[in-house]
């Protein structure tokens, strides 16, 4: 590897995935190693993913789509239905999840190929409802209320299954690094928005928005098929508008388009701050989100892009002080 | 018309476009011949965006055909005409939020340039229009002249057979002009042809070997510039509308 493609590996791929590493060692260290500390550490991992998979193709095409849940539910029930009725063992089951996910990314794709902005942003409402809505009405094969039931933990050692979930969130962190900085990443980034200089550099915008919401939705799916196997049931949360809203808010608190932030701000909301908070009973869920909200009123921008500026500040404040 | 004769690069005919039954652009035709530059003027709302935009496939034309070396681009999307050798820059030169200057030219080169031409690296192009110090810079961040100078080297990117661009020099410094200069007449010794709508005549004039002139849609004279400003009717038309920048 020469000097100057190291350098913009390390700019691009390294740092998300060195920071992604550290933030997912400190988790043990944190919380415990209980199997509840590690439970909740897991959880929070595959949040970060859900929220990174939501930021790879909104935060670079700049649409919004409220209904991430679509691609989650989508594949935590393909995995629990593969597991519960066909017997598939998990390293089937897994990647049939991410591959439902992926297929609704494409369906997505294909359904606002010639939509951005609030239609877009209705598109994914729409998938997501109905998927919901369906949820209840075929309840003979999604379980209803109760859901789909796995029955077996996938890997029974509580450490074992954190280590294999970090391993796959930092993975999968690296992946969507690599493929922002690659030329997919720029074609999906003219791909939104004013599109013109996207079609007169020769990129096929509709396909390109095509593949980076399959992307999104093969990691989201990914995700949610693990979720799926890590709570050994999969139910209509994980379809839910609730799910999808509190993703679309943490992308914001984390910084839209910075991959690294979304994926950060779900750890320490999903670690510390929910965790913090479930002693407030009832009220838990409104405080939660006037938290997230109170985050956005300070860091506009995502508290990610924020510490990318104090440094700056920081130099800044010394000059001044020295002079 | 077809002054270019059989070699013409670009050749467009009969291109028409109509807004709620008014026409905007009527019987619009071009010929473009390798290596020449062909500048477009007329008075603001003549159409001549329009025209350009029927020719890059950004807007569908009524009727009438458009042809790049002789290949059919009618009812072609703007992005497969890119990857058949036609480029174009936009008057207001845009930029895509969050890529850097380099990542403009990146992106056109690895779309559509290296499987063209692998001779140039986007570094060079960046290099040549006078951006290689402002490459990691946000492209949307740029002073006007500077993002003018990066549509066309993002355009440039692409391997283009012909060019087109739309005010290139407006909102230009005096040096970012002679650097435009110096591009098109390298694009010129590429054998490259190049469309210019330009309002600056007397920049315009320095460059193109000839002018067509649109007025209300239509093409009223085409030939040099000293010759069509010496065209009553030309003059006649710029004077309704408040006269051509001649001294811009």
């Amino acid at each position: 590897m020469s000097a100057r493609r190291l350098a913009k590996w390390r700019a691009s791929v390294g740092g998300p995935t060195v920071v992604g590493a550290v933030a997912v060692l400190s988790l043990p260290l944190l919380l415990g190693t209980s199997p509840y500390a590690l439970d909740i550490a897991t959880v929070a991992l595959l949040f970060a993913m859900f929220t990174s998979s939501w930021d790879f193709f909104c935060g670079a095409t700049g649409e919004l789509s409220f209904g991430h849940s679509f691609f989650i539910g989508t594949a935590a029930f393909g995995t629990a239905l593969v597991v519960a009725r066909l017997g598939f063992p998990p390293g089937l089951a897994i990647p049939s999840g991410a591959l439902v996910g992926a297929a609704s990314g494409f369906l997505i794709g294909l359904l606002t190929l010639r939509h951005s902005g609030a239609v877009f942003t209705l598109v994914t409402m729409a998938a997501q409802l109905g998927f919901h809505r369906s949820l209840f009405l075929w309840s003979d094969l999604f379980g209803g209320e109760e859901g789909v039931l796995i029955g077996t933990p996938w890997i029974q050692d509580p450490m074992a299954r954190f280590a294999t979930v970090a391993t796959i969130a930092v993975g999968s962190l690296s992946a969507m690094a690599w493929l922002r900085s690659s030329t997919l990443g720029r074609q999906l980034r003219a791909s939104g928005g004013d599109v013109r200089i996207g079609l007169a550099s020769g990129v096929p915008v509709s396909r390109i928005r095509t593949i980076g919401s399959t992307v999104s939705g093969l990691v989201a799916g990914l995700a949610g098929s693990l979720y799926a196997m890590h709570q050994m049931l999969a139910n209509q949360e994980a379809a839910g508008d609730t799910l999808s809203g509190m993703i679309f808010l943490l992308a914001m608190v984390g910084g839209f388009g910075t991959l690294l932030g979304p994926w950060l701000a779900a750890v320490v909301y999903v670690a510390f701050v929910r965790e913090a908070l479930l002693g407030l009973g009832e009220v838990e869920p409104l405080v939660a989100v006037g938290l997230l909200f109170l985050a956005i009123w300070v860091a506009p921008g995502g508290t990610v892009p924020l510490f990318r500026r104090l440094p700056r500040w920081w130099r800044r404040e010394r000059q001044e002080a020295a002079a | 018309m077809n002054r270019a004769g059989p070699e013409a690069k670009l050749s467009a005919r009969g291109l028409s476009f109509q807004v709620g039954g008014a026409p905007i652009l009527d019987n619009f035709e071009v010929d473009l011949a390798p290596g020449e530059v062909v500048g477009l003027i007329g008075p603001n709302g003549a159409g001549k965006t329009t025209a350009i935009d029927l020719l890059s496939g950004f807007r569908d034309s009524e009727a009438g055909s458009v042809q790049l070396s002789g290949h059919e681009l009618s009812g072609m999307p703007p992005d497969r005409r890119v990857r058949m050798g036609m480029a174009r820059t936009f008057q207001e030169s845009p930029a895509i939020p969050g890529l850097s200057v380099l990542d403009h030219v990146l992106l056109a080169f690895e779309t559509v340039g290296r499987t063209r031409d692998r001779s140039r690296s986007p570094k060079e192009i960046l290099d040549r229009v006078g951006l290689a110090d402002d490459a990691a810079r946000e492209g949307g961040f740029l002073p006007i002249g500077k993002r003018r100078l990066l549509d066309v080297a993002r355009a440039w990117a692409t391997t283009p057979e012909v060019l087109i661009l739309d005010e290139p020099f407006a909102g230009l410094e005096r040096h970012e002009e002679e650097r435009l200069n110096g591009i098109l007449a390298d694009l010129r010794r590429e054998r490259r042809s190049v469309l210019i709508v330009e309002h600056r005549l007397s920049l315009l004039g320095e460059v193109a070997d000839s002018v067509l002139v649109l007025v209300q849609g239509r093409l009223m004279a085409q030939g040099t510039m000293e010759n069509v400003l010496q065209d009553p009717s030309v003059q006649k038309a710029y004077l309704h509308a408040g006269g051509p920048e001649v001294g811009a």
